[in-house]
Order: structure tokens, then sequence, then C-alpha cells
């Protein structure tokens, strides 16, 4: 809190000032100049007057600085990136939906007796006209799907397509000029930086919560056949398939409760920016995530296990027969090192690399067999004509 | 119950939500466009588009900008053709053509579509004459706006929260009808609707009407079943009868039963029977009042008396909850990721969660269903061969006198292949027509097996084809954990075999002083007290036992059912178990006591011969007993049981 409060009054004294830029040579004065605590350059003193360096202050108050044209007057502006909480929400809300229906008789989560037979979550829009992405065990037992948008006004919904392994899934509004989230980059996850998760937490009368936290961690697998950011805002049932932004407003990914256990406080997951905006191109071009086949099993080396560094790669441990794997000429017990240059030392790596190929495209793998290691040329087979 | 409460909350919530968003102009849609201009305006947005432009008169716009900006779904498809998804309009059209279809209705535009710098551009009436709206042309006739008044929200959320805005909700299918108090919500139904729960929270009463099929019996028989707990009719499980009327002079006539249950508290309960339907209706309080109170309570009294059968659907004031369409309902079973069109009094008719998760049954009852269990995991290489197994396996292990092979064809069912074989099986002279489907799905080999009392065989024979052929499948189980299963139940056989191979083999109990001879293929598993062993025979459905109890003063002047437990517990069910023969043999050197039973047991159509041995040793007395089911008394089989029996010998 103090340290916001000291970022304000910076921000409103420099607001005022109007640092004239004068040549100002060696007119040290020995005087440090802290902002916050921190070190940023020292004061020049010219006739008892102390000027700072604007540029040094600037930065570090990660403002723009700019020049008038006429070169009379000089701008130090905060720049809008960094928003308020309220702000990041306020932006990211129009985009957030509730969705509420019926449990299919007879699916498994109506056999987990969810008594009234409903259920509900939370999705993401994604284009102007009513594409919403949400995770895949929200809306697979669903039937009546009501997508309820930020202003209370609820639509008919359709299930356009769904994938298990992603847990990831898009339903269709027939509503325009709706306001698609800005989805970000992986590069803008960092850890340590802020987020908001953005959701219908335990009932739809909670449309719309936030709650704030920070990124704990990347590229986390649990059990799970792609990686996850991990982050401790807090997160409930209902929050499934909600966005967890940055603070530019940026969804950087999508909340999964199905992957939270109970008795577990503070870790929440989200699927990552990049494989939700791979899962919906997918999704917008073929209907369903065309996964790569290759026709091998794999075991991950104890190390990968248990989430430890290794560099042990993968063992081939069967070779299904007439496979595209059994055709590039991979053997059992083969150890994959890399693919097309990458390393591959879990499973969870091998998935996430493979979001990269299609059915029909080739990589090279780099093996090694009894201690020699080699490169093989691989071209994948399409996972629906496979055995599985 | 909390959850309904908070669903209550929660639509009070979005109600509150929902009425000022309504009053707000932001209700209409306004997209406007100018000729020669390429920007479109949507609430003070604007987007780019390519420029409207007019030909011969007609307006002509931006396909994909327009219908997007509705909301539609827009699918550019290849080669010109397109397909626009909006609400219930379904429109297919081809870019370059006057011509274009509507949910498969041929129509056509004035002028036909085309392409500028590669973007369809559509007469404007396409967009208003198909998806709604109007548009406004202004006065300097260049630019106009499409206005979409209605924007599709909805605000009836009864299909959801199943709230009910009709004074009665009915069942077409199953023809009956009722009031229900204001404020009512749907809180399940079954698949088929069978059965439908209705809960109302400000009365704390639930309402659940079920139908089951009749099978003969009286209001009388069934108001007995219920008593005796024997059959519950109704969903709330058992319960006990406080009071119990039948109402003759009723037009229809029912019982009515006041009741206390464990799972429901108080119930008032009605039985109706009509066109082969049981018809159940249940009030029941949460609370734990006296039954009586209920029918004393004007809700109650005005729900049940309500009450009416006949209905058959569109009839404004009455909510149809029928989930039935062309005669059959739709069954989705997660735990096989499969989903089935069957008939609407089918219902699951087994506990496969406690017994074997892999096989799914459904029917009416044990003389008509449908079991889909998996068989095998891995590629069948010779089909014919495998099916010529199976048929010799029932040869040589059904009885001749009750099992008749009638065909086994290959049918194209719904895309599937499907091996059907047929044959008849009598039960205690009802006759059967058994179907085995036999169908690859992946690398599993599945089996839907289907029985069917043979006088009806013919009638529903190409409804069960149909059936198959709505068959679809998600494997949601991995092949290995349908192999696994598979495997365990082999595996348990495996470990109680007798024999490593299927030679005869010796068994001997030391303990008891007692052995025999049987083949390596029978299992054997011992009782917990070590008194008993029981053998079987999974190929043929035969077992048999043998006890043995320990001569003291006490036990020698025991008689045969008081000693032994299997003795006693044939006399004991007299209702499925009667004594046709007692007689004495001498045989293995000692004086035996053989008693031939008589086992029928209507409801799971067990029919078997039992004999039993009771016999005294040095320090030992024993009873043996087997029992062999009617279809599995093939000369074989019979001779193999017997040959056991022989083999038998004690001190």
């Amino acid at each position: 809190m103090k340290k916001r409060q000291a970022c304000v009054i910076a921000t409103a004294v420099l607001a005022a000032l109007f640092i004239a830029v004068q040549p100002v040579n060696s007119l040290a004065s020995g005087i440090s100049i802290f902002v916050n605590n921190e070190l940023i350059g020292e004061a020049g003193q010219i006739n008892g007057e102390l000027y700072i360096p604007a540029k040094q202050l600037a930065d570090r108050l990660e403002a723009n600085m700019r020049l008038s044209a006429d070169k009379k007057a000089l701008y130090i502006e905060r720049s809008e990136n960094k928003n308020t909480t309220a702000q990041v929400i306020s932006k990211v809300s129009p985009s957030v939906v509730g969705i509420i229906g019926n449990v299919k008789p007879g699916s498994s989560s109506w056999e987990d007796g969810s008594g009234d037979g409903m259920a509900f979550g939370t999705g993401v829009i994604f284009k102007s006209n009513g594409y919403i992405i949400t995770n895949a065990h929200v809306v697979q037992d669903m039937e009546n799907i009501i997508v309820v948008l930020s202003n209370g006004k609820a639509y008919q919904a359709r299930l356009k397509a769904l994938d298990d392994r992603t847990d990831l899934a898009v339903i269709k509004i027939d509503k325009g000029a709706l306001t698609p989230a800005v989805l970000g980059d992986v590069s803008d996850i960092q850890v340590g930086e802020e987020v908001i998760a953005i959701g219908t937490p335990l009932s739809l009368s909670l449309r719309n919560s936030a709650t704030k936290g920070i990124i704990s961690g990347l590229n986390r697998s649990i059990q799970s056949d792609y990686k996850f950011i991990q982050s401790d805002a807090a997160i409930n049932g209902g929050n499934s398939g909600g966005p967890i932004v940055n603070m530019q407003g940026k969804v950087i990914g999508i909340n999964s409760v199905k992957y939270t256990g109970i008795g577990v406080e503070g870790l929440t997951f989200s699927i990552p920016v990049d494989t939700v905006k791979y899962a919906i191109d997918h999704f917008m071009k073929y209907g369903e995530i065309r996964r790569p086949y290759l026709g091998v099993l794999f075991m991950e080396g104890i190390a990968a296990r248990y989430g430890l560094p290794s560099m042990e790669g993968l063992t081939v441990t069967e070779v299904e027969k007439g496979s595209p794997a059994e055709k590039s000429g991979l053997m059992a017990d083969d150890i994959i090192l890399s693919i097309d240059g990458e390393d591959i030392t879990a499973i969870v790596d091998f998935n996430e690399k493979m979001k990269s190929y299609l059915p029909g495209s080739t990589c090279v793998f780099k093996i090694s067999r009894d201690d020699v290691q080699s490169e093989i040329k691989v071209t994948f087979g399409d996972e629906k004509a496979g055995a599985k | 119950m909390k959850k309904i409460i908070s669903f209550a909350v929660c639509l009070f919530m979005l109600c509150l939500c929902i009425m000022p968003a309504a009053a707000e102009s932001g209700d209409i849609l306004e997209i406007k466009l100018q000729l020669g201009s390429d920007k479109l305006l949507i609430d003070g947005h604007t987007y780019p588009c390519q420029a409207p432009y007019t030909k011969n008169g007609v307006f002509f716009v931006p396909l994909r900008s327009v219908m997007e900006a509705y909301g539609a779904e827009v699918n550019f498809l290849g080669k010109g053709k397109v397909n626009i998804v909006y609400r219930d309009v379904m429109l297919d059209m081809l870019v370059g053509s006057a011509d274009y279809s509507v949910n498969g209705a041929g129509k056509k535009l004035s002028s036909a579509s085309e392409y500028v710098n590669t973007i369809a551009m559509v007469p404007s009436e396409l967009v208003t004459e198909n998806f709604g709206g109007r548009m406004a042309v202004a006065k300097d006739n260049k630019s106009f706006t499409f206005i979409l008044e209605d924007d599709g929200a909805i605000s009836d959320f009864s299909t959801v929260i199943g709230s009910i805005s009709k004074p009665r909700i009915g069942n077409s299918y199953f023809g009956w009808s009722m009031s229900i108090p204001k404020g009512s919500q749907i809180v399940s139904t079954s698949f088929s609707s069978r059965d439908i729960s209705v809960a109302n929270q400000q009365r704390g009463i639930a309402i659940d009407v079920s139908v089951g099929v009749d099978r003969g019996k009286k209001l009388e028989d069934i108001v007995n079943d219920i008593k005796l707990q024997k059959k519950s009719y109704g969903m709330g499980g058992e319960k006990k009868v406080v009071d119990w009327s039948i109402n003759d002079t009723a037009a229809p006539s029912y019982a009515e039963i006041l009741a206390n249950s464990h799972y429901k508290g108080s119930v008032l309960q009605r039985i109706y029977i009509s066109g082969g339907y049981v018809y159940s209706l249940e009030i029941s309080s949460y609370e734990e009042i006296n039954p009586g109170r209920l029918k004393e309570n004007v809700f109650c009294k005005s729900v049940v008396n309500s009450f009416s059968l006949g209905f058959k659907g569109d009839e404004k004031d009455v909510y149809d909850t029928s989930r039935v369409s062309g005669g059959t309902a739709r069954l989705e079973d997660s735990v096989y990721g499969f989903s089935i069109d069957v008939f609407p009094e089918w219902d699951y008719i087994n506990d496969r969660y406690l017994y074997d998760p892999y096989s799914l049954m459904v029917g009416s009852d044990m003389k008509e269903y449908m079991s889909i269990s998996p068989l095998s995991v891995g590629k069948v290489e010779d089909m014919n061969k495998y099916i010529e197994e199976i048929k010799q396996g029932y040869s040589s292990n059904f009885n001749s006198k009750y099992y008749r092979f009638i065909k086994s064809e290959e049918l194209e069912l719904g895309g599937l292949k499907v091996n059907k074989l047929c044959y008849e099986i009598d039960f205690n002279g009802n006759r059967y027509v058994f179907e085995e489907n036999l169908f690859m799905q992946g690398n599993v080999l599945f089996d839907i097996e289907i029985k069917c009392p043979e006088s009806k065989y013919q009638t529903n024979k190409n409804k069960y084809n149909s059936m198959i052929s709505s068959l679809r499948y998600s494997a949601k189980n991995s092949e290995e954990d349908i192999s696994r299963i598979i495997n365990s139940n082999e595996d348990s056989d495996s470990i109680n075999r007798v024999g490593k191979n299927d030679d005869i083999t010796n068994y001997e109990d030391k303990s008891g002083n007692w052995k025999l001879k049987l083949p390596g293929y029978w299992t054997a598993s011992e009782s917990y007290d070590e008194m008993s062993v029981t053998f079987g025979n999974s190929r043929s459905n035969i077992y048999m036992s043998v006890e043995s109890i320990k001569n003291t003063a006490i036990t020698r002047n025991l008689e045969d059912e008081n000693k032994f437990r299997s003795v006693s517990y044939f006399t004991a069910d007299k209702d499925k178990v009667k004594l046709v023969g007692k007689k004495t043999i001498s045989q293995k050197g000692a004086s035996i006591r053989n008693y031939t039973y008589r086992y029928q047991n209507d409801t799971d159509e067990v029919y078997a011969d039992v004999e039993i041995y009771v016999m005294d040793g040095k320090d030992y007395s024993y009873c043996l007993y087997y029992m062999v089911p009617d279809l599995f008394a093939s000369e074989k089989n019979v001779k193999e049981i017997q040959d056991i029996w022989s083999s038998f010998s004690f001190k």
C-alpha cells in the first residue's frame, strides 16, 4: 500500500512539474535522488535551485517523455499501459460471459448427483459475432446452454467444437457487435506479474466476479497433456472457462478448476494463451483439433515424472504396427532427445511440441539408440485415421 | 435442497440484471452503411467493410460484414459456396447465383450475388427476408441502416431452471397430466421422461410421477408389493405403509397409500393402471409429519385430484415433459460414451456400478432387454471363425431341448458392420428370441445382446435394428481401460482355477477328509469359515458345493436342514424351491440321503434342478449339492457334473 501511495504522490508532483531543459553542465550537487527508496541519479543545482534528470525520472516511473516540436516544452506522461485493477476489470468484463445449462441426463456429471440438474461456468468472447471459448468440461455434458452477457442479457448458445485433452471448447451465440477479448501472448506472461481472474464462481449471481493474484509459475504440468500457468488468484467452481488477464487487460489464460484438487489452496491453474490460440485456430479451421499421429507409447524418466529437471529424453516403449513411427524407423527402447531441435524430456513437452504440427507434417527426431545418437525424419499420420 | 434455494436466488438476481437492460436502447441493433463508404457503424463503433453500392436499384451489401454484425456464423466453403447459420435459419448459397436455399427450401434473389475485390456482395433483401430486421434508407438515398429490434435475447429461463410457467404439466407419450402449484420447477427428468420430479419450494413439497410397465397386476397386488416392500413403484424407494385404500368408484380407479419413507419423509401416493402402464403419483414432504396431513393439505389434495390420463400433447395450458420422439427416447450413457435410441418404456435394469461397469443393460425387465458389452480388445482376424466358435460353444453347452439356433447374418446398420446371431431359448415354456449383434468399434469388439419374447419378436425386430443403427460412440474410455476390466474378470477366474490345464484334476480337502476329481477349468472358492467349498464352471453356469460338519454329540442328532446351510437354504425359500423327490441310496459304502429340488425364479428366469446328497463319515458329515439350470443341462454338462459326483469320496 505504501508503495502505491508513494507512486501516486510522485505522479501528482510530476504532473504539476514543468521541467525546463537547460544546458546544464557539471552542476553536480552531490544530492542523490531516490524514488520509492531507489536511487535514480544525482540532482543538479543552479543558483540554489535543484534540477532533476528528466529521463531517469520518467524511466523510473514507467512514464513517456516527449519534447514538444518547438522544443520548448517537455511532457512526462504516465503510460496508460498500466491500468488500475478496476480499469482492467471494466475493460475485460464485457468480453466475459456466464454460461448456464442443464446437465444431460445419463452423463457422468448427472450421475455425480448434481441434484437440480444444472451446471454453470464462464466463457470468453473471442469474436464479435458471438464465438466464445470456455472449458470443455463446462459444456460437454450440458444441454440448453445459455450465455449471460455482462449486461445481464441472455442468449441461447450451441456447441461448436470441443476437445477433452486441452479442456477447451467453443460455443456460439447468434449475437453480433460484441466486444471480443484481446488475447495476449505467451511473452506477456511473467512470474510475479499481477493477474486478475474473472468468472462466475459458485453461482450465476456472482457473475463477473474478479479476484487478483500473481503468476506463481509457468510451464506447470499436473497430470495433464499440456502445460499450465499457475497463479494464486482465487477461483472456484464456475470460474472454469473464465479468463485470467494481465494488467494490460489481455487474456493470458483460461482458468480450469478441473485441475485444482480438493484441499488445494492458492493454486489456480490456467490453460496458457498459446494453447488457447492453438485450439481456437484449429476449432475455427477444422471444427476440432487435428493432431499429428505417431503411434508410439512413451515412458518418461522418473525425474520427469516427479517434475525434477531432467535431460533423460523420452523412452519409446511400444511402436504400433503400420504406424507412422514404424514407417519412419522408430523402435522400442529408442530414446527421443529432441524434435526439430527442441529438447523433449517429458510427455508434456512432446504434446506441447506436437501443437506445431498437423497430420502429414514432417519433422526430425534426434534419438539415442544403444547410446548412439542419430536423426530420423518422421512424417506424422492423422490421429483420427490411426487406431485411436 | 440448498441448491434449489441458491438457484431461486440466482434467478432473482438474473431477473434484476435483465430488467434494466431490457429498458435500454441497446436492445436494438443498428448497422449503418453508406453507399461508397468502406465503413460500417454499429453503436458508435466503426468497422472496415467493402463499400456497398446499388445496381439496377438494388442495394448490394458485404455479406460477411453485415451477417457477422447480426451475429451469424458465416462459413465460406470454397468455390463460392457459403453457409450461414443464424438462430433457426440455415442458408446455403453460391456467390454468382441468384438461387439459394433456406433450411433446405429453394429461394431466389432479385439479382445474383457477386464478388467485388474477392468480397461477396449480396442484395440487401437476402438479409432482411431471411434473418429478420428491416432496412431503413435515408432521404438522400445514400445511407441506410439495418435495424434489428429483436436480438434474440431470452427472458424465459424455464427450459433451464425447469420452472413451469403453465398451470399443468403432462406427458404426451405416457398420456398423463396434472395441475401443479405456482412456482414449481422440474428438478429432474429421466432420459425417456418416464420419471419426472417436480419441486415446490414455497410449499415444501416434491411431486414425482413415474410410469412403469404393467405386468398384468391389479391395484391390490401393487399395494401388497409396496406394503411388503417387494417393489417400490415410484421414486422414493422402499416405504412403510401407514394406511391405504382403493377407490373403485373414481374414474379411473386408483389405490391411495399413505407412507413414511427414509428417503422422502411423508408420502401420499396414488397408483393408477391404464393402457399397459402403472402410473405412480407421489407427493412428499421432506418434513417428518404424519402422512395423513398431506391428504388434508389443500394444495396436495388439489394436485392429486387433478391427475388425469389421456393427455396427447399440444394443449395451451399444459407443459409437455415428453422426451420421446418418433417412438423412441435417446439414452446417453456416459460410462460408455454410447448414445442410442431405445423404447421409452425401457430403463436401466442392472446396477452396473456394483457388478459390471462395462455392461450396459436397458430394457423393460429381464424378459425384454438390450445389453451392450465389450467382448475383447484387439482386431478379430477371422470374424466367421469367431462366430462359428460362439455357435459351437452354445450348441455344446445348451440343452438342445431348450435351445435352437436360428441364423447368423451380416448386416450394415447405421454404418456399423454387424454380425448378427439369432437363436431361440425356452425358459420354462416361455420362448424367447436372442440376438447377438457383434461389431468392431475401433479395436474393441462389442456385443449388443437382445432378448425378446418370441411373440413380440416379429413386430420388434426391425425396431431393434434401427436402435442399433442409431448407436453413436464417443469412446470415453480408452481401449486400455476396457481391456483392463475384461482381463480382471478373466484373471479372477484364472486365479481360482483348480487345474493349470483343462485335464481332470484331483481336488482334496484334507481338513474335511474328502476329495473329488474335476476338469481343470472349474474354479473353487472356500467359504470364510472354511466349512464349504463352492465349485463353478463359468462356461456352463453349473455350480456345486461341498459342506462338511464335524460330528459331535450335538451335530449328530440335528436334522439335515438344521445341520447344513445348503439344505436350510433350499428348504427356506419355499416360493422358489420345491422338493420333488427324497430317497435313500446306497453308494460309496454309505447310506446317502438324496433330495431333489426344483428351483424356479420367474423374475430372473432361472429354472434349475438341484440334487442334494447328505452322508455321514467317520469324523465328518457331508452335504454335496449341485444346481443345473435347464438351459445348460446339455448331455455333455450333465455327464460332467455326474462324473464329479461319482468321483466324490470321503472317510
